[in-house]
């Protein structure tokens, strides 16, 4: 079976980018193919690429670019800094990199030549020096690496292979419905699971994809919507409230047919809004649950079961199954799903990439929940301490470890779209400045503040639940 | 307060910026805290301050410290 990034060509003159720029699947095809110089002579080793993702086509081709030419993309944020990405080049030596001119005109200590450029984006070979121990071993599988919180300091990636992206992308396009007169845009990152699923679902049906690297609020993201009839809007939690904003019920989005949502917890009221605009406008309102560890997707609520269903994630993607680890007495237990979706592993070095399949496509999601009997999944809570802020995954530890370089007498706790830093010891200006370098955390949903103490448990641990309920107000 | 301390506060807050960087080079983006979301805050703080509700158009027109001024007139609001 061929995967639909070596079957483009046979959607042929079909339209496969619209908005920034037109091409048909045949054009795409070919220039994608000429990304990468043909003798990409690496040994017999494949060759590691750090692809730096903005919202647009020359991202796209450089993606594609890797997929067929069987060179390992590591997605990043183009807007990640420098000195994060030094520390992904020194940890994973890739052979490439793949990133705009302008970006590459600003990098200073960056090495290598420039061996190809389309569009506005260079190809640079790093050719690393002789006396290095060569690059890193990768496994023949590995197919592409994701990062997956939301700080990008924190270098842990999620290895997937070639199955679980074609595997991801043909559950999604069936239970959506994905044809090729689907038309989405891109409103979320390349180098995040769920804005890279849009696009490899849709490639898989021979759908076009509007580009724009405009966001929500900006006059141009809706110009194009409009001018390009965009049927599908995939969007977190943070952009339903933003439309909500809007009185998005006043707009007229004639073309629209499919309104999908990821990336966290929506608020109940919010998504019984979307729902019954859903049922006025005529079109399909879906609620999705999914991870990266998971290419994407894990499960959806059938919008003909949201009346009956509303609270759950919904059931399993086609060809997955969900089971509860160890349940209660309420049945709540750790959510674990199994599927073709489900990633290798992770890596943390750059020894990793030769790893096989760890988790052999079984995956223990971290997230806290139970099945009801007619197999619909409903979130608790989570294991471990992540918050989602904006879309992305916060992990709370990661966050204090950065602020114990600086304050030791402080902890970190948070709920969605807040992320709260306790000190006693001071330094607030410090800590903001070293948080919003390190991670992406968005400065408004950053706050500091100052403590006489912090509380604990008897076993001397800093007990983050009291600290919650006192300090973060709920609603 | 006056409508122009009202206005400059709510860039101030939104983005915790300070006042020397109120000036006609402050637009959508040109920083990195006016992103989308740092946009929708300042919209907030805009329709608290003067307590109006803006419509959806004029929201994501609202491009600039200077050209918001503008905006703001068709609610009624005069930030001389």
């Amino acid at each position: 079976m061929k995967s639909f990034w070596q079957t483009l060509e046979d959607f042929k003159d079909a339209p496969c980018v619209e908005g920034e720029a037109c091409l048909s699947y045949c054009e795409v095809a070919s220039l994608a193919d000429g990304v990468f110089p043909i003798d990409n002579s690496n040994g017999n080793r494949k060759a590691l690429a750090l692809v730096l993702c903005g919202r647009n086509v020359a991202t796209f081709l450089g993606y594609l670019a890797c997929l067929r030419a069987e060179v390992v993309p590591i997605l990043l944020p183009e807007d990640m800094g420098q000195d994060n990405l030094l520390a992904y080049i020194t940890r994973y030596k890739p052979r490439y990199i793949w990133c705009s001119k302008s970006l590459h005109d600003e990098f200073d200590g960056l090495t290598g030549d420039v061996v190809n450029h389309l569009h506005s984006y260079v190809l640079v070979d790093l050719k690393l020096d002789a006396s290095d121990p060569q690059t890193y071993e990768l496994y023949e599988q590995l197919a592409l690496l994701l990062t997956t919180s939301g700080s990008t300091a924190d270098p842990k990636l999620v290895r997937l292979s070639y199955t679980n992206i074609q595997a991801n992308a043909d559950s999604i396009a069936e239970y959506l419905n994905i044809d090729n007169q689907s038309k989405p845009i891109t409103l979320l990152p390349f180098n995040y699971s769920f804005g890279l699923s849009v696009i490899n679902s849709h490639l898989n049906r021979g759908a076009c994809i509007v580009f724009t690297n405009e966001g929500l609020t900006a006059r141009g993201f809706w110009d194009t919507f409009k001018q390009c009839a965009v049927t599908s809007f995939y969007g977190v939690p943070y952009h339903y409230e933003i439309l909500k904003k809007f009185r998005f019920e006043r707009q007229e989005y004639p073309s629209l047919s499919l309104m999908a949502q990821a990336g966290g917890r929506i608020s109940e009221s919010l998504k019984q809004e979307f729902y019954a605009l859903s049922k006025t406008k005529g079109f399909q309102f879906i609620c999705m649950y999914g991870q990266t560890e998971a290419t994407a997707r894990i499960s959806y609520l059938p919008p003909d079961q949201f009346e009956l269903k509303s609270k759950s994630v919904g059931v399993a993607i086609p060809k997955g199954t969900l089971s509860i680890r160890q349940p209660d007495v309420d049945q709540i237990g750790e959510v674990a799903y199994t599927g073709p979706n489900v990633s290798l592993g992770y890596a943390t070095c750059g020894e990793e990439l030769a790893l096989g399949d760890v988790n052999q496509g079984s995956l223990l999601t971290g997230d806290l929940g139970y099945l009801d009997e007619d197999g619909y999944l409903f979130l608790t809570g989570r294991k471990k301490r992540y918050v989602k802020v904006f879309g992305h995954n916060v992990n709370l530890d990661h966050v204090e470890s950065i602020v114990h370089e600086l304050v030791a007498g402080a902890a970190v706790i948070g709920q969605d779209n807040e992320v709260w830093v306790l000190t006693t010891q001071g330094k607030s200006d410090e800590i903001k400045q070293v948080l919003l370098n390190k991670t992406t955390i968005q400065p408004s949903a950053l706050k500091i503040q100052q403590v006489e103490t912090l509380l604990y448990k008897s076993s001397g641990k800093i007990d983050y639940g009291e600290l919650t309920a006192r300090y973060i107000v709920h609603d | 307060m006056s409508n122009r301390e009202k206005y400059d506060n709510a860039f101030i807050e939104s983005f915790g910026i300070n006042k020397e960087q109120l000036n006609t080079e402050l637009k959508y983006q040109s920083i990195p805290e006016w992103d989308s979301v740092g946009h929708m805050s300042l919209i907030a703080a805009l329709e608290d301050a003067f307590d109006i509700m803006m419509e959806m158009d004029d929201i994501v027109d609202f491009g600039s410290y200077e050209t918001g001024v503008d905006t703001l007139k068709k609610y009624s609001v005069d930030v001389a």
